[in-house]
């Protein structure tokens, strides 16, 4: 097997999210970078804490729903003017009032696929991609907080791990992970 | 946090030329329209519809805080004491809008208040109006608008008057706040009713052959975006004069998404309307929207469709627009002109049918008077209690809210 393509990162694990919330203010303000926390439920505040950048994911939203809503209205100016004309109840073929419906629905159905596709490419969570736990309790009842180690110099890993042990860490490990993507990059 | 608002004599003052100077436009208007063809009938309209929108506002004051009450909505109770204050304009408004029924109903309300109509084979026999004498006559008619008016005030004063008590209860309070819950789901069940029923006799009433099941709903989407943005004007003005600093970004986010959300119902309950009778195609029905696409109307028409839908839904789309108080103070204040419009679109081509006529002397002025006796009576109901209602079970939820 290929070890060199290994990294291995410094876990910590909470059990609960008031003092997970604590613990990440507290390391930011210390100046240390974590490259993700992982929990079994979204915690609230933990992306401002974190500093994750805002997602772009409704811009994306809003430009499949611009695509969807081209794609439905000029296809049916298309359908009922150029391709195939059928006088209904003695309305003109281009009669935007009845495209409308059909226009929303898909506008809707446009932006909710194209963003649940998008965000699951993103994510690295597509079909045959697998991805190494950290803990099986990440996703019950345990909080990681995960630091790249080879960002840091041996002495800030101690630094670290006292820190993770002062704000109330019940487990401290090192996880060598072949494949992890950094959703904090 | 600084719990006592009071009133600093300028905005009074503004308030009260507001209404002067409304008030003396009107009176000029007054006599000089009254004696032109379809004067009276142009008159009673503004006045309707002027007066309506701004009962409404107040009327939504009451059912956002009721519906919150009774659904556990712990966000907004720093803010409740300006949907108390938005809903103390209750009384005034309905007295008036009661005045202005008994005065200028049969201006009004032409197309039905009129006894020859029903005279059977006689010249103006109207088979449609005959048919639904039984609920548009004028007796009846008034009485359902004072059960209508009596009814939302008595909810408005026993709904503030828990909530006063709620103040002074201390740890005693949990009876209390279980009462307001009580009162609030009574009010919420007969506003579900006497909303449509009150747009119905109201508004839709003037034109009598027409009838569209949803009206009630469009007239109170109308109200409640007219409502929220009452809401956040004056929440703007508090937070400008140095009070209610509990009130941050993150409520207004909130509200922000609530206007954005109901714009969007307005605009579906409008074109669901639409979309039906268009395709449809029955003279009775269509007649309504023919009205109002001739005659200079059409503009207006769509220029508040324009107003209430398209500009709200690209500007206040983002998380941003919805965050920054000036962009939302600035949407407010279009969306309560767009659905001043939305009103007088309502009205106006019923009633007067004489094309689409805006005069500083009527339609202006009243908004003018309207806006200057709104603000009068929602500053002074707003000094009268703490700004915040810190004895609510629900107070901390506010306070650390965060979207």
């Amino acid at each position: 097997m290929d070890t060199v393509n290994n990294k291995t990162f410094l876990v910590g694990l909470y059990d609960d999210e008031e003092t997970l919330l604590h613990a990440v203010k507290r390391i930011k303000t210390a100046g240390i970078n974590i490259s993700d926390a992982l929990t079994p439920f979204p915690v609230h505040g933990l992306d401002e804490a974190m500093g994750v950048p805002e997602t772009r994911l409704h811009t994306a939203g809003f430009v499949f729903g611009m695509t969807g809503f081209l794609f439905a209205i000029l296809s049916m100016i298309a359908i009922t003017t150029i391709d195939w004309k059928i006088n209904y109840g003695g309305k003109p073929n281009l009669s935007l009032p009845s495209y409308i419906p059909i226009t929303f629905e898909l506008t809707v159905l446009f932006a909710s696929v194209g963003m649940v596709i998008t965000y699951f490419i993103r994510n690295g969570l597509s079909v045959f991609n697998s991805t190494e736990v950290i803990d099986e309790r990440i996703t019950d009842d345990r909080f990681a907080l995960i630091f790249d180690a080879e960002e840091y110099k041996e002495s800030t890993l101690e630094d670290i791990d006292h820190l993770l042990q002062d704000t109330g860490a019940v487990e401290i490990k090192v996880k060598e992970m072949k494949k992890y993507k950094n959703l904090n990059k | 946090m600084n719990q006592n608002f009071k009133i600093p004599s300028r905005l009074n003052l503004i308030c009260l030329i507001l209404m002067a100077v409304g008030a003396v436009l009107f009176a000029i208007g007054w006599f000089t329209t009254i004696g032109e063809d379809h004067g009276a009938s142009r008159l009673w309209a503004a006045l309707l519809y002027n007066n309506f929108l701004f009962l409404g506002i107040a009327l939504i004051g009451l059912f956002f805080a009721a519906v919150h009450e009774i659904g556990y909505g712990g966000w907004l109770i720093s803010l409740k004491r300006v949907l108390e204050a938005v809903a103390s304009y209750i009384p005034i408004g309905g007295i008036l809008m009661l005045v202005i029924l008994v005065l200028g109903g049969h201006d009004l309300y032409h197309h039905w208040d009129n006894d020859a109509l029903y005279v059977v084979d006689g010249p103006e026999y109207d088979a449609l109006v005959a048919q639904k004498r039984s609920y548009l006559n004028m007796p009846f008619f008034l009485i359902r608008a004072v059960i209508y008016v009596v009814l939302w005030v008595v909810f408005y004063l026993w709904f503030r008057r828990n909530s006063l008590k709620l103040d002074a209860a201390g740890d005693n309070r949990v009876p209390v706040y279980k009462r307001s819950k009580m009162i609030s789901a009574l009010f919420l069940f007969f506003f579900a009713i006497t909303s449509s029923t009150a747009a119905w006799d109201w508004f839709m009433s003037i034109d009598p052959h027409w009838y569209s099941t949803l009206y009630g709903w469009y007239t109170f989407a109308s109200i409640f975006v007219s409502g929220l943005c009452a809401v956040v004007i004056i929440i703007y003005m508090l937070k400008r004069m140095g009070y209610l600093e509990a009130v941050n970004e993150e409520h207004m986010h909130d509200l922000g998404k609530f206007i954005f959300g109901f714009s969007v119902f307005w605009t579906y309950l409008w074109f669901s309307q639409f979309l039906l009778i268009w395709y449809a195609n029955i003279s009775e029905e269509t007649l309504y929207f023919k009205t109002r696409f001739e005659g200079g109307y059409k503009f207006v028409f769509f220029l508040a469709m324009f107003i209430n839908f398209v500009v709200p839904f690209f500007v206040l789309l983002t998380r941003g627009a919805k965050r920054a108080l000036g962009t939302l103070v600035f949407m407010s204040v279009l969306l309560i002109l767009g659905h001043w419009l939305d009103f007088y679109v309502m009205t106006h081509p019923g009633v007067v049918g004489t094309g689409a006529e805006f005069s500083l002397f009527i339609e202006f002025a009243l908004l003018i008077f309207y806006v200057g006796l709104f603000g009068f009576v929602v500053f002074r109901s707003l000094s009268k209690a703490p700004l915040y209602q810190l004895n609510h079970p629900f107070m901390k939820e506010s306070l650390i809210h965060h979207t």
